[in-house]
């Protein structure tokens, strides 16, 4: 899960930075050994027969109504520029959000336990206790915030042996499951899915923090968390401003190694939709 | 499903029982417990893969490196870094396994194990807990220490598993100062952590099984095995029980780091248990130091906690895989468990039987010749240019004549400067019943201090040869028992020994040491008759 993500201005950035980070890196024990050539923006791609699916548990309850139409208005849009586009399902999608909630913070758990102020990063100028235990639990809480500091005890807590069969093991069965849901989809002849990718348009801060961070994230991270279980590459883009002037986006999801067809896709929509991009303010 | 380990029984032939040996050592511990009471002991021994570098990053192996100039990124856990898997600590993991008979598992993982402690950069270790590289092996090795058994005698331990981990850094506690200094050097080394089931009986097997096992891993080349620099670490897990009781509650020693730490801190432990238990207490599953100085067993502080490492598997690394293609065209990609297979050397264990067969030695003296430095290659050389029967006896020789006169140089065989075809020629001296043991010695400390003639020149320049003359005998055992009336007589009441050997030494003193001092004792006891 901890993996970089890409942010741009435009579609053929995207691509121009993709090709840059991605490929094989000799220090990173995971990463893809084969070839991979670079992906090219064709100006010639077609949406002719591109094979779009809709899955249906993506209008999840909660979502403003603004986002699920402007989702049926670019899947018509795309029907009518020569894509195939039907409703399929990923059943598994509403147990995305536990799935990660259980993963997530065993991660940060272990991946956060680097800090204790010994090496680098903040070490607390005043400790209170006078033993080197004393000194992390003091340097950790002050240079963590209340977010990190939840998921660091909820990661530790599941990780504990009389609770890893019950969450983490039960956590990567599910995943396997969100998994296999894709690949279901990508056999039965999809090439892409299209979905929503938030519930609303950006909500202000004061209404953000109505809900403590753990609650917010599994309600606003709805869409785009079985992507990331299933670890397959999704990319969202501007599509339109609703009727506060606020953007909206939507998100094409793909199988692994399709960033060429999810760019060139985008790339489409990008041009089909023309959204008003701002442009640099003239001095 | 397990598949026998027959291309190894194939290839090192299987394990020859020599005739003179005692089988016992099944039941019962030499060292006498008290009455109804026996011990059980395992231990988990972490051995420091002799690589080159680490077992994740780059940085270079060590040993009395200035502090922390052997740390790269990776070990010093600086954020964005990730582990890359090093080939040869695979294979060396690999070659230690079929060295063991162990089972070796195509499809690894590794896992982290969380725990807080300055010198673990990261705040977890990366180990093998749900699937190590080999599982199911076993050692088998010679109990002997002399003097204390009577006989030698084969025992075996079961591996149960081994794994690849880093070892951690090192921190010294300055008190004074009330501060802690953390050196990283050792952060991130690689180890095979060898884990035996509990087959051992007392310290004795355990030491035995330590020594085993570094000759092994010695001659493999995959760990230099000096205890005393920490590329060898041993646990001892250790339980007492009533004969026929089941196992009892174990403690785990840490921190030993001799072979004689090892021995003392499990019999301490077993008496200490056995004491407990005795006066109607209980043994608590705790794990303790050793301290060497007053020979005992202390709980250690940290641990009175049950710990939980809360195991995750590793995310930055992907299962170990390997391949067992005998062809030698097979994806160099991949470890060839195959390959390394080849690579096995004769074993220590080999190494005696074939000393025991071809020489018609006993297990005593070729056990002597392989824990002897130097013993077995200058040995093995000399037997080149002598007939193969008279194997024991030159052994006999080297062992009476060069080791002591060597070590008062404090040297060993291999630094030993005599030639081998110069040695050989004092040999048949010897053999030849020219020369008797006494002025074999003296003869070769002359050569060990550049005396240039060869070894009949010296003796018949010095007059050395052995006097078996009867007549020259009889003379002399006469002579002495005159000058020495009062030892004579108090053999007479007396009958003891020491009155002999008294008269002995006044002959060998009086004839430097020349006369076969075997017709010596026979003469003189005839004598002594009269």
């Amino acid at each position: 899960m901890d993996v970089p993500g890409i942010l741009t201005r435009t579609v053929d950035d995207c691509a121009t930075i993709l090709n840059v980070v991605k490929g094989f890196d000799e220090n990173d024990s995971t990463s893809f050994e084969g070839n991979l050539p670079p992906v090219q923006i064709s100006p010639h791609f077609s949406l002719k027969g591109v094979r779009i699916g809709i899955p249906d548990e993506f209008s999840c309850p909660g979502m403003d109504p603004e986002v699920i139409q402007c989702w049926k208005d670019t899947s018509d849009i795309l029907e009518k520029s020569g894509a195939c586009v039907s409703p399929m399902s990923l059943p598994h999608t509403k147990y995305s959000i536990a799935c990660y909630g259980v993963l997530n913070p065993c991660e940060v758990a272990s991946n956060m336990a680097r800090y204790d102020g010994l090496r680098y990063g903040h070490r607390t100028p005043h400790p209170k206790l006078n033993s080197t235990q004393g000194l992390y639990a003091q340097t950790r809480h002050e240079g963590f915030n209340h977010v990190v500091r939840g998921r660091i005890l909820a990661g530790n807590y599941f990780l504990l042996k009389e609770n890893y069969d019950k969450y983490f093991m039960q956590a990567l069965k599910i995943r396997r499951l969100i998994s296999m849901d894709f690949e279901k989809v990508w056999h039965s002849g999809f090439d892409l899915l299209f979905t929503p990718v938030t519930l609303s348009a950006a909500p202000t801060y004061s209404d953000f923090i109505q809900l403590d961070n753990r609650t917010q994230t599994s309600v606003q991270d709805y869409c785009t968390q079985s992507a990331n279980m299933a670890g397959i590459p999704a990319l969202s883009l501007p599509i339109k401003l609703n009727s506060k002037g606020l953007p909206l986006s939507l998100q094409l999801i793909g199988p692994m190694f399709s960033e060429p067809k999810l760019l060139n896709v985008a790339k489409c929509i990008e041009r089909i939709v023309d959204f008003p991009q701002l442009k640099s303010i003239p001095r | 499903m397990r598949t026998p380990s027959i291309l190894n029984k194939l290839k090192f032939g299987h394990y020859l029982i020599p005739k003179d040996f005692n089988l016992v050592g099944g039941i019962r511990s030499f060292i006498p417990r008290p009455e109804g009471w026996e011990s059980v002991i395992g231990i988990e021994v972490h051995a420091q893969i002799d690589t080159n570098s680490k077992l994740f990053s780059s940085s270079e192996v060590k040993y009395g490196a200035p502090v922390n100039t052997k740390v790269s990124l990776f070990d010093a856990a600086i954020p964005g870094t990730l582990p890359v898997l090093n080939r040869k600590c695979v294979e060396a993991g690999i070659l230690t396994s079929l060295a063991l008979s162990c089972q070796i598992n195509k499809v690894s993982y590794f896992d982290r194990k969380h725990y807080f402690y300055a010198d673990l950069p990261t705040g977890y270790q990366i180990t093998q807990q749900r699937k190590a590289i080999a599982y199911d092996g076993h050692c088998k090795f010679i109990v002997y220490t002399p003097g204390f058994h009577k006989k030698p005698y084969y025992s075996t331990a079961k591996i149960r598993q081994i794994q690849l981990e880093q070892d951690s850094g090192k921190s010294i506690h300055d008190l004074n100062s009330n501060r802690s200094l953390i050196d990283l050097n050792r952060a991130g080394l690689p180890l095979m952590e060898i884990v035996f089931e509990p087959d051992l009986k007392d310290g004795e097997e355990a030491a035995a099984l330590v020594k085993e096992l570094s000759d092994i891993l010695l001659s493999l080349g995959t760990c230099n095995c000096k205890m005393e620099e920490g590329s060898l670490r041993v646990d001892a897990n250790i339980s007492v029980n009533r004969h026929g009781e089941g196992l009892g509650t174990r403690t785990e020693v840490k921190n030993l780091n001799s072979v004689r730490a090892l021995v003392n801190a499990i019999e301490f432990e077993v008496r200490r248990q056995i004491q407990v238990i005795e006066a109607g207490g209980v043994i608590v599953n705790e794990t303790r130091s050793y301290d060497s100085q007053m020979k005992e067993t202390l709980p250690m502080r940290d641990k009175e906690v049950k710990q939980d490492y809360r195991f995750m598997p590793e995310p930055n690394l992907p299962p170990l895989r390997l391949v067992d293609i005998p062809d030698e065209e097979a994806d160099s990609a991949l470890v060839n468990i195959a390959q390394v297979r080849q690579r096995l050397p004769e074993l220590p264990e080999m190494k005696r039987q074939r000393l025991v067969q071809k020489f018609n030695l006993n297990i005593g003296m070729a056990i002597l010749i392989m824990n002897t430095p130097g013993f077995l290659t200058y040995f093995e050389s000399v037997m080149e240019l002598l007939p193969l029967p008279s194997g024991v006896r030159v052994a006999k020789v080297l062992h009476k004549v060069a080791i002591p006169a060597l070590s008062e140089q404090d040297i060993d065989l291999d630094s030993c400067p005599i030639p081998h075809h110069v040695f050989a020629e004092l040999y048949k001296l010897v053999e030849s019943d020219t020369l008797n043991l006494v002025k074999a010695h003296e003869v070769f400390i002359l050569l060990l201090n550049g005396d240039s003639r060869n070894p009949a020149q010296i003796v018949t320049d010095k007059v050395w040869m052995k006097v078996n003359d009867d007549e020259a005998i009889s003379t002399i055992c006469l002579q002495i028992l005159s000058e020495n009336s009062a030892v004579r007589a108090k053999y007479k009441t007396t009958k003891h020994e020491k009155h002999v050997n008294k008269l002995m030494g006044a002959v060998r003193k009086a004839t430097a040491g020349k006369y076969d001092m075997r017709k010596v004792d026979i003469c003189l006891r005839k004598f002594l008759q009269e």
